[in-house]
């Protein structure tokens, strides 16, 4: 069950420049999310109509948090936030990931800002869990992975940090054969990744982004071409209500 | 059920004026999680034509100041679909309902008013003036003759009272709204998107996959309110306002205007309780100004 509600600011801050991670107190949120789920998170000046749809990277018994970069005017509102301040926030919303059988091979991949939203799931993970962090440069959250106690690898584009390359360089070096990859990223690396995976047929969940406005089902604003086995076309489903975690392979990601 | 909020369109009664701007609301099932769908007078379904339609390019959004773009394009999954899940799943539910159609061409127009006219539904909204299908829409709704040409042949066909709903897109709206009406309309509503647009400057390129979209939210409410004011006043069909809705303050100003009745579009998506926190704001309205029907203060504005 979702909810609308009124949050207080726990935690914020700026993890690395012009990317930040908040907490917000919200009970009734955090007891029913899942991981892969989101919140719409309402920008405090009404004249921004819209709330920011933005992925849980933790949640905690009284919690929830996210993590988003500063690109418009939503975002720029956010980041102005103290602790102790109230902002409007709705959820949790979306499907969230479907969690493997025990003794899965699960392989997490995350690029850039598609690496918190992984956070949750590698916490419900104790083995069996190789997880491949890709950056365009400098690292964060990497050792919120690496904590856990599980298997981290790590790729840089620029080589300051780490494998010199991306993610699916990471793939490719893998020793252990692949039973299900949870993935979250640019549209572009999710996309290899998902090729990949259907070359070595490993199933593969990715979680998407699209712009929304309501963000639970209605507006139809956030499409994305999906066809499912056996459809003799694709049709858009709705990241927000049908996603925004989908099967790699139903993607059609060229189009 | 307080009677006072009661009102009549073309001879439905609705429990109180307040309902759905189509494409905002799906067919209810969505906010049906959110607030109880049996406090609305009506729910305006989202668009229907007589086949699917896929819908435009992603991406379909882009937020304004106090505004929002669309380009979704109609999607929805056709007539038959709509009338197999979509009327049993309404019907539920004690409020009225109201199909929107939509077509490319005339006779897509006539052929999915037909496929209501045995159905189980309470008014039919024609839908000539989305801003985002490159044929029929728009380009049906702006020249009066064409509008009262379009609206007699698709009457037709139609069994339920019908509601003609009109774009802003013109110079003079009265003479469209005369035309709707002289061509069969029971009842208008407007207004529908204005065309907009926005620019990424750092891409260099327009936001909407389809560069121009509807705009639509607080920011056209005034615009809305005008046309309103002006159709109410030179026609006897009722008026359904709508264009910006998001308070009982808003939804007073239509009824002030002339509206009979109003629909909460925009406003849904950054308030799912939008609908039923303004129908309370208006029983509250009347209650401490002791008014007893609406009729006392609509069109109050000479």
């Amino acid at each position: 069950m979702s909810t609308y509600c009124t949050a207080a600011v726990i935690n914020h801050e700026e993890i690395i420049p012009g990317v930040w991670k908040i907490e917000l107190s919200a009970p009734e949120i955090a007891k029913t999310a899942r991981p892969g789920q989101f919140i719409q998170l309402y920008p405090p000046d009404e004249r921004n109509l819209l709330a920011r749809p933005l992925s849980l990277s933790s949640i905690s018994k009284e919690s929830v948090t996210v993590v988003y970069r500063v690109v418009g005017q939503g975002t720029k509102q956010f980041s102005c936030l103290q602790v102790d301040d109230m902002v409007r926030v709705m959820g949790p919303l979306g499907n969230g990931f479907t969690l493997p059988d025990a003794g899965t091979q699960n392989v997490i991949v995350g690029g850039g800002l598609g690496i918190p939203p992984l956070l949750e799931l590698a916490k419900r993970f104790h083995e069996n869990t190789v997880v491949l962090l890709g950056y365009r440069d400098d690292p964060f959250m990497a050792e919120d992975f690496q904590r856990l106690g599980l298997e981290v690898h790590i790729a840089s584009q620029s080589g300051n940090y780490g494998f010199h390359g991306t993610v699916l360089d990471l793939l490719e070096n893998l020793t252990l054969p692949a039973g299900m990859i949870f993935a979250c990223g640019p549209r572009q690396m999710l996309q290899s990744v998902s090729m990949w995976a259907k070359g070595h047929n490993v199933p593969i969940q990715v979680s998407l982004e699209e712009r929304m406005a309501c963000g639970l089902g209605a507006c139809l604003g956030c499409g994305v071409k999906i066809q499912k086995p056996g459809e003799q076309d694709w049709r858009y489903l709705r990241v927000c209500k049908d996603g925004p975690v989908f099967s790699g392979e139903e993607v059609v990601w060229n189009g | 059920m307080d009677s006072r909020m009661e009102i009549a369109i073309a001879g439905v009664t609705w429990k109180n004026p307040v309902t759905t701007a189509s494409g905002t609301f799906g067919s209810g099932r969505e906010y049906g999680e959110w607030i109880d769908l049996n406090r609305l007078g009506a729910i305006t379904v989202k668009g229907v034509s007589e086949e699917a339609w896929k819908g435009n390019p992603v991406p379909r959004l882009a937020e304004t100041q106090s505004g929002l773009l669309n380009s979704i394009g109609l999607q929805n999954a056709g007539a038959k679909h709509f009338i197999e899940n979509d009327i049993p799943f309404l019907r539920q539910y004690d409020t009225k309902i109201i199909v929107n159609i939509c077509g490319h061409t005339l006779s897509q127009y006539c052929a999915v008013a037909e496929r209501f006219a045995g159905c189980d539904i309470d008014m039919l909204e024609l839908n000539i003036s989305c801003p985002n299908v490159e044929e029929g829409g728009l380009s049906f709704g702006t020249d009066p003759h064409v509008v009262e040409r379009v609206v007699k042949a698709v009457r037709h066909y139609v069994k339920q009272p019908l509601i003609v709903k009109l774009s802003p897109e013109v110079t003079d709206i009265t003479e469209v709204a005369r035309a709707a009406v002289s061509g069969g309309a029971d009842a208008l509503s407007l207004i529908n998107t204005l065309r907009g647009m926005k620019i990424d400057i750092h891409k260099r390129r327009p936001i909407l996959a389809s560069k121009i979209g509807g705009y639509s939210g607080p920011g056209i409410m005034p615009v809305a309110l005008r046309m309103v004011y002006e159709v109410c006043h030179s026609v006897d069909v009722p008026v359904i306002g709508m264009g910006g809705i998001s308070t009982f303050e808003d939804a007073l100003q239509f009824i002030m205007a002339g509206a009979q009745a109003v629909a909460v579009g925009t406003a849904n998506f950054h308030n799912p309780y939008a609908t039923v926190e303004i129908i309370d704001g208006i029983r509250k309205y009347m209650k401490e100004n002791r008014i007893s029907s609406l009729e006392e203060i609509r069109g109050c504005i000479d």
